[in-house]
């Protein structure tokens, strides 16, 4: 039999890992008579399952590629120039985070005119590009920016703002003079927020790249959030917008689209919740049927060990051919009970590991629920902010 | 000599830069527990990993024309997943700082980190290689002899680092119990 050091090698080289590796039955052979051995393995063992439940826990679902790959879809149909921008009459705004910009020190916004001063570039004429995220204009001024270089998507090259007092602290409101989307930004450079307000929605967002489409007549805005969150205010109340997803800003949309994420919210948790009592009750349910076969076990053997005694002690041939039928049908009991009980065992581990992944994303969802829960109500604080 | 899954990797990126997405969407569905996983192993709040590996998908494809080995597909997104996710984590700090007045009871690390969390992050701690095939093993159930054959290696070199893998994990699993 091979010793503990040269076990100790063969389990370093992985060969315990499944039957498929080559000394993989020497080493369940010798951690059978080894303690040491075996307990290596198990913690080994265990952290494999470890790694298991933190892959699956980490696996996003299906909903991850369809979100990322309409992203690109988006993108591609952006940059080919193939979203309808209503020919010449919509507007699309776009501003990426000052943080994100790849554009080198050019990239920002170049004010084409200005009828106010300019905070940072003050006395600048026409033509300065200023950084995204910077105070780049006085309350009140009515201004047109060109968005220039570091912007991933297609944009229309002037945009006019008329700017009006700020609405709420550290924030410059700048209210689009074509196409009926009003836009404000925030100024505050380390947190690069964007607000953005169309017909009477505010986007409320951090650190998210969006963009907002917009018709003349004003009368079907749209938002596209290409990466992040953004909360949407309206009259009815705050939503949230996940990237990849494309809503209209229309009151009943987005009020259903409240109203299915609430109900959603509380599904998902319900099924959850619903599943890890559906997986505790069948643990229940295996471990007292577990413990029932034990105690027919306890007794069957006993019986069998007391008929194997009996027939040490037989007083004729008859007594014991019966004695032998008794320890024959008492030895297959026991062996069917072995049989039952392993099973039992088998599930009931299956069962015990699989609960804490359930719990896990149970805590999980909570967690976003509770993540969404909070990103509406700081939503609402600013909507009320802008009201 | 690259292994089958590195072709495979880059046969995917060659027709992804075509215009082929389905074969990006070949590649998510590889690589975006691996993804989550790093992401969560550098800021530690699972809604915001899903965000970053989205993100990170995302810049992968934009700036697919700049992978100069396409084969090494899988090393290059682990590299743009962690750039994105200590660029997340920092903007966490700093929106943290800015609303402590209004949230003080939250720190960057909100959530309660469960086994599965905990070893979640550990996962960054490992190599790339590695975690290409702990994901294989544990995620896709491939057998060592599987991921010998998919990978093109011997079996030895397989089994050897998903074992010292496992027990750089096992370590670093006790050092943060002791924490």
């Amino acid at each position: 039999m091979s010793n503990c050091e040269d076990i100790r090698t063969r389990i370093d080289a992985g060969a315990w890992l499944d039957s498929s590796c080559e000394g993989f039955s020497e080493i369940e052979e010798h951690a059978s008579t080894c303690p040491a051995c075996a307990r290596l393995l198990a913690e080994l063992r265990g952290t494999e399952s470890s790694v298991r439940a933190a892959l699956e826990w980490a696996d996003p679902g299906d909903g991850f590629n369809r979100r990322v790959l309409n992203a690109v879809r988006l993108r591609r149909r952006l940059l080919r120039g193939a979203v309808p921008l209503a020919a010449a009459a919509a507007v699309i705004f776009a501003i990426l985070l000052s943080g994100l910009m790849t554009g080198g020190p050019q990239a920002g916004l170049r004010v084409v005119r200005s009828s106010g001063p300019l905070i940072l570039a003050e006395g600048e004429r026409a033509g300065k590009t200023v950084p995204f995220g910077a105070d780049v204009v006085a309350a009140g001024s009515k201004v047109a920016f060109e968005v220039v270089h570091g912007v991933g998507f297609a944009l229309r090259p002037q945009t006019t703002f008329r700017v009006s007092p700020a609405c709420t602290e550290g924030y410059t409101r700048l209210d689009l003079k074509r196409g009926g989307a009003a836009v404000s930004v925030k100024t505050d450079r380390a947190r690069a927020n964007v607000e953005v307000g169309v017909n009477g929605f505010s986007v409320l967002t951090n650190d998210a790249d969006f963009l907002v489409q917009t018709q003349t007549n004003g009368d079907r805005p749209a938002l596209y959030v290409d990466r992040g969150r953004v909360v949407v205010g309206f009259a009815g109340g705050v939503t949230v917008v996940r990237s990849g997803e494309h809503v209209e800003l229309e009151p009943a949309v987005l009020l259903s689209r409240l109203h299915a994420d609430k109900t959603q919210m509380k599904v998902d948790l319900a099924t959850l919740q619903a599943q890890c009592d559906e997986l505790r009750l069948e643990l229940a349910r295996y471990e007292a049927m577990a413990k029932t076969y034990a105690a027919q076990w306890v007794e069957r053997k006993s019986e069998l060990e007391m008929a194997r005694e009996a027939l040490a002690f037989a007083p004729d041939e008859k007594t014991a051919q019966e004695l032998e039928q008794r320890i024959s049908k008492e030895d297959s009991r026991v062996k069917n009970l072995d049989l039952l009980m392993g099973e039992h065992i088998a599930k009931m581990s299956e069962l015990r590991a699989e609960l804490p992944k359930r719990l896990a994303r149970l805590r999980g969802t909570r967690a976003m629920a509770s993540r969404q829960v909070s990103e509406l109500r700081r939503g609402l604080a600013l909507l009320r902010g802008l009201k | 000599m690259a292994s089958e899954t590195a072709k495979e990797d880059a046969s995917a990126v060659v027709r992804c830069l075509k215009g082929d997405l389905g074969a990006f969407d070949l590649l998510v569905n590889r690589y975006r527990s691996l993804a989550v996983a790093v992401a969560f192993s550098v800021c530690r709040e699972r809604a915001l990993a899903e965000d970053v590996a989205q993100e990170a998908f995302i810049r992968a494809y934009r700036h697919l024309g700049q992978l100069s080995r396409p084969e090494s597909f899988c090393a290059w997104l682990v590299n743009i997943v962690k750039n994105a996710a200590l660029r997340a984590a920092h903007n966490v700090v700093r929106r943290e700082e800015v609303h402590r007045s209004a949230r003080s009871d939250r720190g960057p690390h909100v959530e309660n980190p469960t086994a599965a969390m905990e070893f979640a992050e550990l996962l960054g701690h490992v190599d790339e290689d590695s975690q290409h095939v702990l994901t294989l093993k544990y995620l896709h159930g491939m057998t060592c002899a599987e991921i010998a054959e998919t990978l093109d290696a011997p079996i030895g070199t397989i089994t050897s680092r998903i074992s010292r893998a496992l027990g750089v994990l096992r370590e670093a699993g006790r050092r943060e119990a002791r924490r």
